[in-house]
């Protein structure tokens, strides 16, 4: 019989206290070899726990510190912790307590010690040595001593990458598939769930090397990148090296790089900055697919008496570029576009676009939001043929709260925030230095990535779209067949109300996403599949997967199962 | 088992959640978006706050436990709003809490907790549920002075065996205490005026917007028809009121009678509201059929004490006849009646 650690244990650990004995003795069966699920596909031939001996599956609960004693010693030839050879690691009499837990891969393969074998014993003593990434090797981590205190999750990062597999493993040696033995458990702490994280459209996972990148600036290099002091020249001279590199990307040039404070402020300079520009005379044009961002603002300039024409979309989700140069005027001052949809990910004509536009009228700037885009997509902005590019750190590994605009020479554009003058008067407000590092850091991490970028996460939305047709027949794919971002998955499950499914996805461990919803996080209506022409009902069936850098192959494998089987009984 | 705690965000129902979570029970949050704005506009790009979904959100996060924010709006809308403008134009005195757990949380809230794998549904209304050999029991809260089975009378036996009201068998002081020592933030929040999600009052500024014809001035007039003033809209006022008239007459003065037609408030004397006999339709059950008449206590309003009645059951519905008058009778407010502790069923008010 399995063990059974009520997941119901997520509580605060003062409850928890009250709820759990301090000792209860259960069995973890023997996993069987022949169900070794892994096949030496995930990383390094590690066998994953068999489905017996899971105390946790996906989505379910996991000990955030779990502390448990073997019920009888361990001989010397127990391949307990051992390396990928079967060779002892740890000396079988210094092998008192173990703590196991399996985190995931995350689609990074290269961690120290999975090459050779386990990690032992580092994770708890080792000065650093274990990154989010590191810790969660497809080995697990095992202690040799009795632990003081807790193994904590916390300490190694954001929970967001832990994307798990979810056994806490008893001292299974998974690198030569498990055996079965009787532990006690001597306590327990608060306890975690673990997620598969398929919400990139909604943001990412930060990426290491860019909090490394951007360390400093929190630290030792805290000038005012404005000032004429040694500190403010080693922050401006960090600014403006940042500067070079993002422009370096876009093909653009340095001082046609403005840095914002996201993707919202940089719509909303793009387009009140030009509306303003043209002395609040400019027509504004877009579509009626474009982001909250640009929609209200163009909202807003309405109420400021400019004229604002919005361009529909067809069945896929397309904008037609001949339509959006049929609304420009001799009076429009800017057209904006996004590069991508971010609900739907489908790729919108910009070039096309810009062309037909500056046939129309040349003097009016085009801008696309191009905030999906960037991770899969190299973009350069002549080839895009855009004037203004708004781009967001955070959806491509970056950190919250910085952004850039890309402003070609030329293109008149009256500041939003008014104040110091910084970004040669475009964007008032002292320089975020520490954001912007960082914000290019991922940008050249997500170019120098885009490559297995783009085959990892192709590869699981084929496998997760493929898979749930298998469960679904009468699922719908809410994109052309070509001509959609690579790492988004929207698709309609009949029948099935995203809201009730989302929660059901919430409690195996899936992070989706109805592709729309408000601040209170309650699912609403989109209004992308309106303009799409889906009704409300249909528009409430639908669901956003979508993939990103820490993505696996297999996790489209494992989000097509979970979704499967959080639909089984809803439809 | 797993359970989901319907959470407003006010001390009771954080404590029913705690209450759960000691339990060993998988306890799931959910506070219900009942409308958009204080406009009730259509949802556009722009977002939703629900301020008053935080503070369960921050006892969710506290507790340790998911918590989602689920929309109703349609289904308050249609079940809840349409309804109360509807009957109000026909001069009936809806109570919106009793519709809201009737078509709302009773029912769809009901219905999505099993959706999401829940064994029960969690409030934290002040009434308790007992099951013996004859089926399930709906009893008043313990607590005398919280009691709220007034509001829940419309659960049958399907609902109650799915529903589960824990600060109802404690005081509201032991719940506050538990609150207290559980740390929970909401421990000191003062109580609601009102017994469900629509706060105190806001439902008629709600009202104003989404009906307008709802907010004509019209006059105040005695029970001759003398015009004794004016007022800003029938929706102010309510069978029974006495205070916040706008008018000062030297003695205390009633509403009576609602006219939405004409927008004509009538004011009178408590004897002109004294009531014998009246009539409830669409009559629920607890027990699943009707009871042998007989005298019960008679409830008529969520604030009034109950009186003793002969109550007849007949098709759908009920005869009822005070032992003694009663005062403030209003049609479309519900009629629960009582054995002892136990809500034997009630319906919606038709005749005073």
């Amino acid at each position: 019989m399995s063990p059974v650690i009520q997941t119901s244990a997520i509580r605060s650990a003062r409850i928890c206290r009250r709820l759990y004995p301090a000792a209860e003795t259960f069995e973890v069966a023997p996993p069987d070899p022949a169900q070794d699920r892994s096949g030496g596909q995930r990383g390094h031939g590690a066998a994953e726990v068999p489905g017996e001996a899971k105390l946790f599956r996906p989505g379910e609960a996991c000990a955030r510190w779990v502390r448990f004693e073997s019920e009888r010693p361990f001989a010397g030839d127990d391949p307990l912790v051992s390396d990928t050879n079967g060779a002892p690691l740890i000396p079988p009499g210094d092998f008192h307590d173990i703590v196991g837990l399996q985190g995931s891969d995350f689609g990074f393969h290269e961690h120290p010690g999975s090459d050779s074998g386990p990690l032992i014993g580092q994770e708890f003593d080792g000065p650093g040595v274990c990154h989010p990434f590191d810790m969660c090797g497809e080995v697990g981590c095992f202690a040799p001593h009795p632990l003081q205190g807790s193994f904590d999750l916390d300490r190694y990062g954001n929970a967001s990458h832990e994307r798990t597999i979810g056994e806490v493993l008893f001292g299974c040696d998974v690198g030569s598939v498990g055996r079965a033995r009787s532990f006690k458990l001597l306590d327990r702490g608060t306890i975690v769930a673990h997620m598969l994280y398929l919400d990139h459209a909604a943001t990412t996972p930060m990426h290491p090397e860019v909090w490394e990148a951007m360390a400093p600036y929190a630290g030792e290099v805290y000038g005012n990148a404005s000032g004429s002091h040694g500190a403010a020249r080693q922050a401006k001279n960090a600014l403006e090296e940042a500067r070079e590199r993002a422009a370096g990307l876009l093909g653009a040039r340095p001082l046609e790089i403005v840095f914002t404070g996201g993707g919202t402020e940089s719509d909303n300079l793009a387009l009140q900055g030009a509306a303003l520009a043209g002395g609040l005379r400019g027509a504004v044009v877009t579509t009626a697919i474009e982001h909250e961002a640009v929609l209200e603002t163009a909202a807003f300039l309405t109420g400021l008496g400019c004229r604002v024409d919005l361009v529909g979309v067809d069945r896929m989700g397309r904008v037609d570029p001949d339509e959006v140069a049929g609304a420009v005027g001799g009076d429009t001052a800017v057209v904006s576009i996004m590069a991508a949809n971010n609900e739907t990910g489908v790729v919108q004509p910009v070039r096309k676009v810009s062309e037909a536009v500056k046939a129309a009228n040349p003097g009016v700037a085009v801008h696309t939001d191009a905030a999906q885009s960037f991770i899969s997509t190299d973009l350069n902005v002549d080839d895009l043929g855009a004037d203004m590019v708004s781009l967001a750190a955070h959806k491509f590994g970056g950190p919250k709260g910085v952004g850039l605009l890309y402003v070609r020479t030329g293109v008149g554009l009256e500041p939003i925030l008014h104040g110091g003058g910084q970004e040669l008067g475009r964007r008032s407000g002292t320089h975020n230095v520490m954001g912007a590092v960082g914000m290019v850091q991922a940008m050249e991490l997500a170019a120098s990535d885009r490559k297995r970028f783009v085959v990892n996460v192709g590869e699981a939305r084929r496998r997760f779209e493929e898979g749930l047709r298998v469960a679904i027949p009468d699922l719908e794919v809410n994109a052309p067949l070509d001509g959609r971002l690579v790492q988004h998955s929207h698709v309609r499950i009949p029948g099935v109300r995203n809201e009730t499914l989302l929660v059901r996805l919430d409690q195996r461990g899936l992070a989706a996403s109805a592709g729309s919803s408000c601040q209170s996080g309650a699912a609403t209506v989109s209004h992308v599949l309106a303009a799409m022409g889906f009704d409300d009902e249909r528009a409430r069936q639908c669901l956003r997967v979508s993939f990103g850098w820490t993505t696996t192959p297999q996790d489209g494998d494992d989000a097509a199962a979970i979704v499967a089987e959080a639909v089984q009984g809803l439809r | 088992m797993r359970v989901m705690v319907a959470m407003s965000g006010g001390v009771d129902s954080s404590v029913a959640a705690a209450m759960m979570v000691e339990e060993g029970h998988e306890v799931i949050g959910a506070t219900l978006k009942l409308w958009q704005g204080p406009n009730g506009e259509a949802p556009t790009a722009g977002c939703c706050t629900v301020s008053d979904s935080e503070d369960a959100r921050r006892v969710a996060a506290q507790l340790d436990i998911p918590y989602y924010v689920l929309d109703y709006t349609d289904d308050f809308m249609s079940g809840v709003v349409d309804r109360f403008i509807g009957d109000y134009f026909s001069g009936r005195t809806p109570n919106p809490c009793v519709e809201c757990n009737r078509t709302v949380k009773f029912s769809r809230l009901l219905d999505q907790a099993a959706d999401f794998g829940c064994d029960v549904l969690v409030t934290g209304h002040y009434a308790r549920t007992e099951r013996d050999e004859t089926g399930w029991h709906l009893l008043k809260g313990f607590d005398p002075e919280k009691d709220q089975s007034y509001v829940l009378y419309m659960l049958g036996q399907t609902e109650l065996e799915r529903v589960r009201f824990p600060v109802g068998e404690q005081s509201k002081a032991q719940t506050r205490l538990y609150a207290e020592q559980l740390g929970l933030r909401t421990a000191a929040k003062p109580d609601s005026q009102d017994i469900c999600f629509v706060g105190d009052g806001n439902y008629r500024d709600f009202l104003r917007d989404q009906a307008a014809e709802v907010a004509q001035p019209g006059p105040i007039v005695d029970s001759d028809g003398l015009q004794l003033g004016t007022h800003n809209g029938v929706i102010d006022f309510t069978i029974g009121q006495r205070k916040g008239l706008g008018i000062a007459l030297g003695e205390p003065r009633y509403v009576i009678d609602i006219q939405p037609s004409t927008a004509t408030i009538t004011l009178g004397r408590k004897e002109d509201l004294a009531t014998t006999a009246f009539r409830v339709d669409a009559a629920v059950w607890v027990a699943g059929e009707p009871p042998l008449p007989g005298i019960f206590d008679v409830k008529v309003r969520y604030k009034t004490a109950a009186a003793p009645g002969s109550v007849t059951p007949s098709s759908g519905g009920a005869a009822v006849e005070f032992n003694e008058p009663q005062g403030a009778i209003a049609p479309g407010q519900a009629a629960v009646f009582y054995a002892g502790d136990e809500v034997v069923g009630g319906g919606t008010i038709v005749t005073p």
